[in-house]
């Protein structure tokens, strides 16, 4: 939490619901919520707890951005809750913010500067920061404050009490240097809050007043005010650094001043290297005329191609103060702005040939390697560091060739790239974060890492190496224990998981059966067997219910199986039980057929009957027949033998016959 | 002049399986397998290359080896193209989880919620095709059970179908909402990171404009619109920015190579 400041996010809306509306960033930083506060029906208040890895721009950016907004209205009561049921606990528990601001980092001797100390949560109103010794780089002038406010808020019947207070220290400069102003510690039982150190830069008013342009009694600015860009060398090789500084001069009086369109840098790579919020003009003389002169801005330019190139013109915009006074007797402003001229340089090619493993690099640098453990099991992850350090332009430091025993992997580095204005150059330090694993126990030696560039001042190549790096490889798990190594069952690395086994085929999973047309078909066969399910329950439902249907229907089946129970007795030649269960078997079907009780019906009674249904008479007198001599054979006793046949099949034909007038 | 018909049509027959036989997939991913495994990454990759199929272990393969290359960028963009083939694939999740762990240390944001976690990963139990195939068993069955139960609407069993039909809707309902979340998220316009030294996303489309933001390679984000050599690139908590069209790649394009 060191590292961290403090945000408060509000979002204003004239709606009744409190998250929708504007959302408006007071502060800098960004990361988690730290506290939630519902204002009043129409403002809530977000305290964000933010990293360094957000910075106020990027924050901004979110912030003010429809999308944010729209997620967080969508969001919106989720969202507090969340945060509520997430926080709440801690502020409870009395969460305390504690951090300090100074008002500027770059401090002239004799200037004054105000620390700004911020201490909130559930904290005693009578607490106090004390200041550490700054001297003898600041003399604290005057001390205000504490400002005291609290407020109390009752979430769910519990009262949070939330005291800020903020004191405000008036330094002065009185050293030139860099300084470091120490961390503030706040102590509340038995928890300690620090603030984040603070470097600022403290500079002779003499040596800033001799930084810039001189006094000079042969020249002076053509025009009031007078914007020129100063170069601290006219003649540069490609890739070396060149700083290029604008400065204000001026009589009169200016106010408003904002920088129009930036000078254009197509032949340069540019850096931003200083800028100032504030102007801190000094007085100089021109041809025996006081002068002010301020600095506006600097940059490293890094020359890209050999010849001539031209750094454009800078654009200041101001208003001064003419001669017209409005109603109220107060002077108007005039709308003015002044350019400076282009500036053209000469831009030397670098000596050849250069050598193999030259990458562009053009300056003075460093390099240094460090290692987490100069001790380390097998297998274990190790992290090797390559810091390159250097005033050249850091794009063309590449990532270095490492020459690694072969007992070790290495894999692809994180690079991280910084940058510092110091001295008044800028200065890259380029990070190159290894992960290393070793395969074998054993001594080994990590090569030096060298970088090859070229120095501008003594015109020539160099070699910048750092030194060889010897390590202590123990045996993995199992093996003798290394001093302070893991315990054998942690993990020691990570890495990816192997790659598939080899496959007969390969088939292309994106084609399927969605584009086969049998697919679809089973899909509307589902459709089909629906509408059979409905046609098989109506037709069951209706055998119930239509005794005449379901008897016609049964009737063929039925006489079928009793002529097969004929047939059985025919091959035993019962000829009186063959009749009987044969008459029986047509009696049945007629009554079937016909829908009528079969027993006891006359001839004639029957020959009605199927002259009522149709039946042709040659049909009707060929069944009755049929009928007549089974009587006569069941009561005989007797039938020839190969009558049987002839008469099953006769009785057959009968019944297909029957079955053929069906309407 | 029957010989020459002859001739005509013995090539046409034989062609097609000289060419298949000459770029079998699976040839030229075993082939990248042997050279993976003897740590020559580069030519895995050109063997991987040859191979190319829609497949999520040739996918899986060419992340891992982008990845041996110093490319996570391009590791994570094939890894998330297995992804979307083989959801359940447990090597590519623990490679996407290793390489993400690393790449959200960098990433300005980072939102998690325990809810919508649960749903993702209901989600991502299946590819769409997965999905899909389970909604067409589901509405099979669907039909089956409608017809079972209306067979049987009146006998004893009639329960028993009752609540068979009655799980067939809901399996219906559940792998229909599958399929239409996941597919609406893997027809999502997202891209990847695949510049090493990542990206910095302006705050329009022209490379001298404001910085926004920094992402690292391997970083996946949402495509809007592109126009001039630029991207419009969505984080998903709403941050929006330009990047440069050659630094991000898109996860799901008609060709992959």
């Amino acid at each position: 939490m060191a590292d961290s400041r403090k945000l408060r996010l509000s979002i204003n809306s004239t709606k009744p619901s409190p998250l929708a509306g504007e959302v408006r960033v007071r502060g800098i930083d960004f990361i988690s919520c730290q506290s939630l506060t519902l204002a009043d029906k129409g403002e809530i208040t977000l305290s964000l707890i933010l990293s360094r890895q957000g910075r106020g721009k990027f924050v901004s950016n979110i912030c003010n951005h429809n999308k944010f907004i729209d997620s967080l209205k969508f969001h919106g009561l989720f969202f507090f809750f969340a945060v509520a049921a997430l926080f709440l606990p801690f502020i409870a528990q009395g969460q305390v913010l504690f951090h300090s601001e100074l008002s500027q980092t770059r401090v002239r001797v004799g200037e004054r500067a105000v620390l700004s100390v911020v201490l909130e949560g559930d904290i005693n109103t009578n607490a106090t920061v004390d200041l550490p010794d700054l001297s003898p780089y600041f003399r604290v002038e005057d001390q205000a404050g504490p400002n005291v406010s609290s407020s109390m808020s009752i979430i769910n019947g519990k009262v949070n009490k939330k005291v800020s207070l903020q004191y405000q220290y008036y330094l002065v400069a009185v050293k030139a240097g860099n300084f470091t102003i120490p961390r503030l510690t706040y102590h509340q039982g038995a928890q300690s809050y620090y603030t984040s150190p603070i470097s600022v830069e403290i500079y002779d008013a003499q040596s800033a007043a001799d930084a810039g342009p001189a006094s000079s009694k042969n020249w002076a600015p053509d025009s009031d005010p007078y914007l020129k860009l100063e170069l601290d060398k006219t003649e540069a090789y490609v890739g070396e650094q060149i700083k290029a500084g604008w400065y204000l001069y001026f009589q009169r009086n200016l106010f408003n001043l904002k920088l129009g369109n930036q000078p254009q840098f197509a032949p340069f790579k540019a850096l931003e290297l200083e800028k100032v919020n504030r102007l801190a003009p000094v007085e100089k003389s021109f041809k025996n005329m006081p002068w002010n002169v301020a600095f506006l801005q600097s940059l490293a330019l890094y020359p890209i191609n050999s010849g001539k190139a031209t750094i454009g013109s800078l654009e200041l915009r101001f208003q001064s103060q003419g001669g017209q006074h409005d109603f109220f007797g107060m002077p108007i402003g005039q709308l003015e702005s002044v350019s400076s001229e282009p500036v053209s340089i000469t831009v030397k090619p670098l000596p050849e040939p250069a050598p193999a493993d030259f990458t562009g690099a053009v300056g003075k640098f460093e390099v240094k390697t460090s290692v987490t453990r100069t001790e380390a099991r097998v297998n274990e992850g190790l992290h090797l560091m390559v810091e390159i350090f250097g005033d050249g332009n850091p794009e063309y430091v590449l990532e270095p060739k490492i020459l690694m025993p072969p007992e070790f992997e290495i894999y692809p580095p994180e690079v991280k790239n910084e940058t510092e204005a110091r001295e008044g150059k800028l200065f890259a330090r380029k990070k190159f974060d290894y992960l290393i694993v070793a395969k074998k126990d054993g001594d080994f030696t990590l090569p030096a890492v060298s970088l090859r560039y070229f120095d501008p001042q003594a015109k020539e190549y160099k070699d910048a190496a750092s030194r060889p790096i010897a390590m202590k490889i123990f045996p993995g798990a199992g093996g003798a224990s290394a001093p302070g190594a893991a315990p054998a069952l942690a993990a020691v690395s990570e890495d990816i998981h192997y790659i598939k086994p080899d496959q007969k085929s390969l088939p292309d999973q994106t084609t399927g059966v969605f584009g086969k047309g049998w697919f679809w078909l089973i899909h509307l066969s589902g459709i089909l067997l629906v509408g059979l399910a409905f046609f098989y329950r109506a037709f069951q439902e209706r055998l119930t219910s239509d005794q005449v249907f379901a008897r016609r229907l049964r009737a063929p089946g039925q006489a079928k199986k009793r002529l097969k129970k004929a047939a059985v007795l025919a091959r035993d030649h019962k000829a009186q039980e063959f009749s009987a269960e044969l008459k029986r078997a047509l009696l049945e079907y007629f009554g079937d057929r016909f829908c009528v009780s079969p027993w006891g019906l006359l001839e004639d009674d029957m020959a009605e009957v199927m002259c009522k249904e149709g039946i042709p008479e040659e049909l009707a007198k060929e069944l009755l027949g049929l009928l007549a001599s089974l009587s006569r054979a069941q009561f005989a006793g007797k039938i020839e033998d190969n009558d049987f046949e002839k008469i099953i099949a006769q009785s057959e034909k009968i019944i297909a016959a029957m079955e053929k007038t069906k309407k | 002049m029957k010989r020459a018909w002859l001739i005509i049509i013995l090539s046409a027959m034989l062609v097609p399986g000289m060419a298949s036989a000459s770029t079998d997939p699976a040839a030229g991913y075993n082939q990248g397998n042997h050279y993976y495994s003897q740590g020559q990454y580069v030519k895995a990759n050109g063997w991987y290359a040859d191979a190319f199929v829609k497949n999520s272990y040739l996918f899986y393969n060419i992340g891992n080896t982008q990845y041996k290359m110093g490319n996570p960028g391009w590791a994570v963009l094939f890894w998330l193209r297995a992804e979307r083939l083989s959801p359940r694939d447990p090597d590519i999740r623990a490679n996407l989880k290793l390489v993400q762990t690393q790449i959200s240390k960098a990433l300005p944001v980072s939102s998690s919620n325990p809810i919508t976690d649960f749903f993702k990963s209901l989600r991502d139990l299946s590819s769409s095709r997965g999905w899909g195939m389970l909604l067409s068993v589901s509405i099979w069955g669907f039909w089956v059970a409608l017809s079972l139960r209306i067979i049987f609407g009146r006998s004893r069993f009639r329960t028993g179908f009752s609540i068979l039909l009655s799980s067939f809707i809901i399996l219906v309902l559940a792998s229909g909402a599958g399929f239409l979340s996941r597919r609406s998220w893997e027809q999502e316009p997202a891209a990847v990171v695949i510049d090493n030294n990542g990206v910095s996303a302006k705050s329009g489309p022209g490379k001298d404009l404001t910085n926004v933001f920094n992402l690292p390679a391997g970083a996946r984000v949402l495509v809007k619109e592109c126009r001039s050599g630029f991207c419009s690139i969505e984080l998903p908590p709403g941050m929006v920015g330009w990047a440069d069209e050659k630094s991000i790649k898109k996860v799901e394009e008609k060709e992959y190579r």
